[in-house]
């Protein structure tokens, strides 16, 4: 296995839809995704939610978020959830060709602990934006096997989502 | 290995500015590590970002950052002629140190508006400019970015960024 940071999975949506990252490599030390994506939500800004293998019929997920959305500063907690929201998205009612740039970490993904993310998106848009810090916690030591992302009214064609691996030296 | 260095600026003597030009468009995304001081602003200074040498008025900038005594957000407003990457290392700094910036530019190559996110810091060794901060930034040219310059002041020697690509596999796990 080489070191550092490997690519696993990439898809670009040619429409509207969500994400599943599906049979995840078991020989990573911690996993990375990067992505450029917007939602078809129509009522402003919508949050993104990450599950795994389990489903998002749960309640094993909870995530904290801090944001700036341009006048105030804010901060705000799910426990108990089926997903766990990770990033923010911009929507159908933004400045159109502007896509949220997002990244969110899954360190340790195989310990057989509690599994701790953590993520960063910026929700640009040619007036009030949003940016954001997230992180997120599945309660199970099941190794992360697969991913899945979601947003209200889905993620639009042209959003595009890729999968690191990182191993450590 | 998915991430390859592309190109490195380093000022050997204090100036305006850094260029990169050409940038391969053979990359999915791009990552830029940024260390920098100005010798001309003290608290507050910012640097700034162009693409493709467009200086008009078709840039959003937007961020939260605190200071070690509050935490607060801003607007730039609209029609900016550049792009932000945060507060840079300040002449109101104890000598010798730089501010840190990590700026992804993710599908760098699309015919999408282009978003930046820019994850900076700064501890001046004082009680002056201490400032952690994410930037975000709009520019509104779905253009592919083939040159990217840095500006806003005047830099000391031993400033220095990097660009890196970053590629994608063909596998979509699903």
């Amino acid at each position: 296995m080489p070191k550092g940071m490997q690519p696993i999975y990439t898809q670009r949506l040619t429409s509207t839809g969500t994400i599943t990252f599906n049979n995840i490599p078991q020989t990573y030390t911690s996993l990375l995704l990067i992505g450029s994506a917007r939602s078809a939500y129509a009522s402003g800004f919508a949050d993104a939610y990450v599950y795994f293998q389990d489903g998002a019929g749960t309640s094993n997920y909870s995530s904290t978020a801090q944001n700036g959305n341009s006048s105030t500063v804010s901060s705000y907690r799910y426990t108990n959830s089926g997903t766990a929201n990770m990033f923010g998205m911009n929507g159908s009612a933004h400045t159109a060709n502007a896509f949220t740039s997002f990244k969110v970490s899954f360190p340790n993904y195989r310990d057989g602990q509690f599994k701790q993310m953590i993520g960063e998106s910026v929700m640009e848009n040619d007036g009030s934006a949003i940016v954001c810090q997230n992180s997120g916690l599945w309660r199970s030591v099941a190794p992360i096997r697969q991913i899945n992302m979601t947003v209200a009214n889905a993620f639009v064609a042209g959003s595009v989502f890729t999968l690191y691996g990182i191993t450590r030296a | 290995m998915s991430m390859y260095h592309i190109a490195t600026e380093t000022r050997t003597s204090d100036g305006y500015g850094f260029v990169f030009s050409n940038i391969p468009q053979t990359f999915s995304h791009l990552r830029i590590h940024a260390k920098l001081r100005v010798t001309n602003v003290g608290a507050g200074a910012n640097t700034v970002m162009y693409f493709n040498g467009d200086g008009g008025t078709n840039y959003r900038v937007h961020y939260m950052g605190g200071d070690g005594s509050s935490i607060f957000t801003g607007d730039f407003g609209a029609g900016q002629p550049f792009a932000g990457i945060g507060w840079s290392g300040n002449t109101a700094a104890t000598s010798g140190l730089f501010s840190t910036h990590i700026i992804d530019i993710v599908d760098y190559t699309s015919s999408n508006f282009k978003t930046s996110r820019s994850l900076n810091g700064f501890d001046a060794n004082n009680s002056t400019t201490n400032l952690v901060g994410i930037w975000s930034s709009l520019w509104k040219n779905t253009s592919p970015i083939t040159q990217i310059a840095f500006n806003g002041n005047s830099y000391a020697t031993g400033s220095t960024i990097s660009i890196y690509g970053i590629s994608t596999p063909s596998e979509t796990g699903v």
